[in-house]
């Protein structure tokens, strides 16, 4: 079963990423992608460590740029938890936030695991 | 990509390794030599060393950040500076901008459109720097970004210095707030405050006019804002 889906269904929206590999080439994406499957797992792990401890300020660090890493590879879902995380760290209400950070820990974990699966499908030549 | 510009040296200043990847990936693309730093230090010494023909940086980073690096940056360093940034809020966009940006994008950005806003900050730096304007006793030499009165250094900020070198080229003229904001900020009045350009006035009349309640040079032109007087 296919991973990348179109119009934003699943973790990943193929039209973004299929924009990258068009701008930057099939061979920068998919580095790229790596970087950003790791990135995601440690910040996701920091922002649930930040939550435990009630860390307001490193709660909203790993978030936001999460955020912003995660919009620029197509995971919109991923980026819209990371901006609630970074909003409600922002009341200081991190404490009451432990569902949203574990939401948090398995979307990151989810497109972690897409994401090179992804690129390295719609990097793959189309048969004539 | 369209929009071809000869090839430029980068420094692009950012914490997160996934934009330092992209960008480098970008950019290279389009012939430009890229250089990274991960923190605002490394980033402050790299401009400072040898700075590049243009600076991306991000604002938000641990230790120093863009805001603090762009605030120290030496006057006569003239290198152009789009600041990204994950937060899209009025007061960080006019802080950066008062404080000497050149633009500033919003992550996540789409490629094709920060390359053209590349390209236009170089092009914008490399228009005409090789002017001198010399009125009197007042002088300003554009290139080397600096300003003498009767042969004596005047200590400018970076913007005020844009401000006045921009004046000075457009002496004889009645220029709008709005316009200042737009040429030197590269803003609007629909999400800056032009009393940003009226400080900068007030700041650089007390630097240069003999006397700043009666200004020689840099004179109000009421409902409109105002014209730098060749004398």
């Amino acid at each position: 079963m296919p991973v990348v889906t179109s119009g934003g269904r699943g973790s990943i929206d193929e039209s973004v990423l299929r924009q990258l590999i068009d701008d930057l080439g099939d061979d920068d994406v998919a580095q790229i992608s790596a970087v950003f499957a790791a990135d995601a797992r440690r910040q996701s792990r920091a922002v649930l460590a930040a939550q435990e401890s009630d860390d307001a300020e490193g709660a909203a660090r790993a978030a936001h740029q999460l955020k912003s890493a995660s919009g620029f590879v197509g995971a919109a879902a991923l980026a819209g938890l990371c901006a609630e995380v970074d909003a409600v760290a922002q009341r200081h209400e991190l404490h009451a936030a432990r569902s949203l950070a574990l939401r948090l820990a398995e979307e990151a974990e989810r497109v972690a695991d897409e994401i090179t699966i992804a690129v390295a499908q719609l990097s793959r030549p189309v048969r004539p | 990509m369209a929009g071809k510009i000869e090839p430029a040296v980068i420094l692009v200043v950012d914490d997160d390794e996934v934009f330092l990847q992209a960008t480098r990936a970008l950019l290279e693309r389009e012939g430009h030599t890229v250089l990274t730093a991960s923190d605002g230090e490394a980033g402050l010494a790299a401009i400072n060393h040898q700075p590049p023909d243009l600076v991306v940086l991000d604002i938000e980073m641990p230790g120093m950040s863009g805001l603090e690096l762009l605030s120290r940056l030496k006057p006569a360093v003239r290198v152009p500076v789009i600041v990204v940034s994950g937060r899209e809020a009025e007061s960080d966009r006019v802080l950066a901008f008062d404080l000497g940006a050149d633009d500033y994008v919003v992550k996540p950005f789409l490629l094709r459109e920060f390359a053209a806003r590349v390209r236009a900050a170089l092009r914008r730096a490399r228009a005409g720097t090789e002017v001198t304007y010399r009125f009197d006793t007042l002088e300003i030499r554009v290139a080397a970004r600096d300003v003498t009165l009767d042969g004596e250094p005047v200590a400018l900020s970076r913007r005020e210095f844009d401000l006045l070198a921009y004046l000075a080229s457009r002496a004889g003229e009645a220029l709008s707030r709005e316009q200042l904001l737009r040429e030197v900020w590269q803003s609007s009045g629909d999400w800056q405050d032009t009393a940003t350009v009226t400080e900068h006035i007030r700041r650089i009349r007390r630097k240069i006019e003999p006397d700043p309640a009666q200004p020689r040079w840099i004179h109000a032109v009421r409902n409109v804002g105002y014209r730098f007087e060749p004398g």
